[in-house]
């Protein structure tokens, strides 16, 4: 028989833990949390997807989820008479740690969702931030990432985001192209306007409205100035951009309208003289 | 013409305004070229189509697809008093495409204009609409249009406002026109209702059909959940 003593005494322990009453308890406690902690998560995964994006929210109803399994498991260990103190100030201890290691997690989680809320791009959008110029691939929680015009892929944390200055080249219908023509001093300006015009008008992707303005802008050095302003589709902005300076050049030169290029007349006071020397 | 093309011989050549339209059969399949002035525009080979067709469209796709809506300015602005009501006829461009067609499935082979083409805002800056852009006549008569360039849009405007009105422009969106055609090259919309609610406001409507018996244009934009769930635009930023 002594060779059962520690089995006997092992059950009899175990059932002055284990009484019906602690079990009742700790089993309701069990099905209550859990069913909180399933109906909290849906709710709040139900509640945040509309307004924030889907991992965001995901992640934001797991976290409760998480949270109220674990005040589940200690209140019923509480209850089984194991002192979960050393747990609770453990995991503080672990907390705060954790806390002072994900500082920068937390304020680039935070900035995606203000970023998120705030909406200053959307992905697909051209834009320029901190220097970086492309075209938005993604809004992920803690970062964006940008492809940039020569085809880079750029991360940045969403903090940084958050704190400088975006330039959204695509967030209006339309855009304005801004060129500059020089044409000689000598040139018909009416027939170089009359040009420009036809040209603008003709082009397809050139908007009627708002309503093109070409005007004079500088007398220059080397010649008069024409600044022409005109309005395109933002998403074929870069299209008229490129297309139109080239299409004005043409035009020009087949009107026999002069492109000046930087040149000086010198005066002397004196008059020079020329002397001619013949080789022999 | 508009509508199914008849090949009796190898070649078919179709002059429209200013482009040829040449289908030429090479055994099983039919190589379509769009000519200006002789020169090649475009070319595209078809393979085992059961038929051709020849139809307008919205004047959404020339040189690309950028918006669905078509502003249509009026040299002629149209002044209605309270509760005023005024039938009439304009025009609007539009696009030529040609479709092939097997098993009753038909595919855009190509799509091009006869017009020139201009678009324009319609709206602020910030928050505006880019909209296809034409400029003309409001009548009461039924105008006849340029073949293959113009389509026949009825209209019937009411003023719902207590004030008098003042309408120049009005926006349509592509999506909810029908084309409908005679062979010759004369294009038609279903009738369209304006209602103008206010000064700077109107809501469009758009008819089902078209009352005449004439040929129903197929579409190229397939119906998509980006489909407008009411068949009415709503001009928010100015008549």
């Amino acid at each position: 028989m002594e060779v059962f003593k520690p089995v006997i005494d092992l059950i009899s322990r175990i059932s002055s833990i284990l009484t019906l009453d602690k079990i009742l308890a700790s089993l309701l406690i069990f099905i209550i949390g859990i069913f909180l902690a399933y109906a909290l998560r849906r709710l709040i995964y139900k509640t945040t997807y509309r307004v924030t994006p889907l991992h965001i929210a995901k992640a934001l109803s797991n976290l409760v989820y998480y949270i109220i399994v674990a005040v589940v498991v200690i209140a019923i260990l509480s209850i089984f008479g194991v002192n979960v103190t050393g747990v609770i100030v453990a995991g503080g201890i672990i907390g705060i740690v954790l806390g002072f290691a994900s500082q920068t997690i937390v304020s680039n989680l935070l900035a995606g969702i203000f970023l998120y809320w705030d909406k200053p791009f959307k992905p697909g959008d051209p834009v320029s931030i901190e220097n970086v110029a492309g075209v938005v691939e993604e809004i992920s929680i803690i970062s964006t990432r940008i492809q940039t015009w020569d085809g880079v892929y750029v991360r940045i944390p969403n903090e940084k985001v958050f704190t400088t200055t975006i330039v959204n080249y695509g967030k209006m219908p339309v855009r304005r192209v801004e060129l500059k023509v020089s044409i000689a001093y000598r040139e018909d300006f009416e027939k170089a306007l009359e040009v420009i015009k036809r040209l603008v008008d003709e082009h397809p992707l050139i908007l009627a409205k708002p309503e093109p303005v070409i005007f004079v802008s500088e007398l220059g050095s080397d010649g008069v100035e024409i600044t022409i302003q005109v309005w395109a589709p933002t998403s074929e902005w870069i299209q008229v951009k490129r297309e139109l300076l080239w299409l004005i050049k043409k035009e020009l030169t087949k009107a026999g309208i002069e492109i000046p290029f930087p040149q000086r007349d010198l005066w002397f006071r004196t008059p020079l003289e020329v002397k001619i020397i013949e080789k022999k | 013409m508009y509508g199914k093309i008849e090949q009796k011989c190898k070649v078919t050549r179709i002059k429209l305004v200013k482009r040829v339209l040449e289908f030429n059969n090479e055994a099983n399949s039919i190589v379509y070229r769009r000519l200006l002035n002789n020169a090649l525009e475009y070319e595209c080979e078809i393979v085992s189509s059961d038929a051709m067709f020849i139809e307008p469209v919205a004047p959404i796709f020339v040189p690309k697809q950028i918006t669905y809506y078509i502003l249509i300015e009026f040299v002629n602005s149209i002044l209605l008093p309270p509760e005023g009501l005024v039938k009439g006829y304009t025009t609007m461009p539009v696009d030529i495409a040609v479709f092939s067609m097997k098993d009753n499935e038909y595919r855009v082979v190509d799509i091009f204009s006869e017009n020139n083409v201009k678009y324009a805002l319609y709206g602020p800056k910030n928050e505006g609409l880019v909209a296809r852009y034409y400029k003309t006549k409001f009548t009461h008569n039924i105008m006849k249009p340029e073949p293959f360039k113009e389509s026949v849009v009825p209209l019937e405007i009411i003023n719902s406002h207590n004030k008098w009105v003042k309408l120049s422009q009005i926006l349509l969106d592509s999506r909810l026109l029908r084309f409908y055609y005679k062979r010759e090259g004369i294009a038609y919309t279903q009738n369209i209702k304006v209602n103008v609610t206010s000064e700077s406001t109107a809501v469009i409507e758009y008819e089902k059909e078209f009352p005449g018996d004439l040929f129903e244009a197929r579409k190229p934009l397939k119906v998509s959940i980006f489909m407008p769930s009411h068949r009415r635009t709503e001009m928010m930023w100015g008549l």
